[in-house]
């Protein structure tokens, strides 16, 4: 064979090269792992991503980033143990109370739909959970006491009267559960004073006021 | 770092194939060639670190990449023959005892012209195999071979001009085999 021919046959040995999924594996295993184009746009979506999460916690009924806000809190719901749900969903109905009386206060008159009816919907969920609790703890006070505590403040406002018959009839049937345990056990003076108002709250119709009675006399000895 | 890191992906992605050709046709085996490729890089990467930190290493080494790498796997290739007290001989996958009527097709693409200038490659020294390789196979220049080799530009020409006919021979030997 002619010289020419052999560094001919030569150059055909260029073909041989090693697979590309072990040269892209050992690149990796050698360098570590590598995004030289997309590691500045995965940051720059995790940033925008990160913001609108934020900003989304502050919005309002009514507001497009409010959807979000909504899915975070159904996700916290989602990990909550059973016996911790009624605070959590207390807390939501709070939120609403507190969203409500801030639209309210500016006059924002085209989020007051969307807001009441986000709290009609959590305060339904919030009643549900409520019918669950035998015996309620000092958080489940402190949150109703928040909650009546905006819901007047945005009735004062709006003028008008918001009406959650669902959650009225949770705090019903707990007061009335409450008031039939104080009344087996002995009382003191104070307590039985306390439990007396709690019943005129119930007769009244003023459920809250009167479960919030119901707790103080039997934690007054 | 991340900018180093960057700096030698390209010199990995730039060189990966010669090196890996380079290895492959002195060890005649994907599987070592693989490893002792992988290998170069890395004992590259760790050099290539080092260099470009002033504090650790005053001194560039590494101002030719490729030659640098090049000088890596000669010598891993060599280690690998002592480690192993290997000969350099055509492995015997590479000559299988056939069966005529069942294999014809597998004999063909072992005797093919590339497989036999792979095998004539595999059988010279290694000098000559570098010389072969370098200068007609991956196209360096003389001056290039012989920095890579640490020789006098004559005394390269000598050493291609040596090898060429050395492989003729072995390839001529292999043909009348056949």
């Amino acid at each position: 064979m002619e010289e020419k021919d052999l560094i001919f046959k030569l150059k055909g040995l260029n073909q041989l090269r090693p697979e590309k999924r072990w040269v892209k594996a050992t690149k990796r295993e050698i360098l570590g792992p590598q995004f030289p184009i997309f590691q500045p746009i995965l940051i720059g979506f995790l940033l925008v991503l990160v913001a609108v999460f934020v900003f989304a916690q502050k919005s309002l009924p009514g507001e497009k980033l409010y959807a979000i806000k909504r899915l975070t809190e159904k996700g916290q719901i989602f990990f909550v143990s059973e016996n911790e749900k009624p605070k959590m969903d207390l807390e939501l109905a709070n939120k609403r109370f507190e969203e409500l009386r801030e639209i309210a206060q500016s006059n924002d008159i085209k989020k007051l739909a969307p807001a009441m009816r986000e709290v009609k919907e959590v305060s339904i969920q919030a009643a549900k959970s409520l019918q669950k609790v035998k015996k309620p703890d000092q958080e489940i006070v402190d949150k109703t006491k928040e909650i009546e505590k905006n819901k007047v403040l945005a009735q004062k406002i709006l003028e008008t009267e918001i009406e959650t018959p669902e959650l009225n009839d949770a705090y019903k049937i707990l007061t009335e559960n409450q008031i039939k345990e104080m009344e087996k056990s002995s009382l003191t003076e104070k307590q039985t004073e306390i439990l007396n108002q709690a019943k005129e709250f119930f007769e009244n119709g003023d459920f809250v006021s009167a479960f919030l009675k119901v707790i103080e006399a039997s934690s007054n000895p | 770092m991340p900018n180093v890191k960057k700096i030698f992906s390209k010199i990995y992605d730039k060189y990966v194939a010669k090196i890996y050709r380079f290895i492959f046709l002195k060890v005649n085996s994907k599987e070592t060639a693989q490893d002792l490729t992988s290998e170069t890089f890395l004992r590259g990467w760790e050099a290539y670190k080092k260099n470009q930190n002033p504090k650790s290493n005053p001194r560039n080494e590494i101002e030719n990449p490729q030659a640098f790498l090049y000088r890596i796997a000669k010598n891993l290739v060599i280690d690998y023959y002592r480690e192993k007290g290997k000969i350099q001989l055509v492995p015997t996958e590479s000559n299988p005892i056939a069966d005529p009527q069942t294999n014809l097709e597998e004999k063909a693409i072992q005797n093919s012209d590339l497989e036999l200038v792979k095998k004539a490659i595999f059988h010279l020294k290694d000098d000559y195999q570098d010389a072969v390789i370098w200068y007609y196979l991956e196209g360096f220049s003389i001056p290039e071979i012989a920095k890579f080799l640490d020789k006098s530009e004559p005394a390269t020409r000598m050493l291609i001009s040596r090898a060429i006919k050395n492989l003729r021979q072995e390839y001529d030997k292999l043909i009348q085999k056949i």
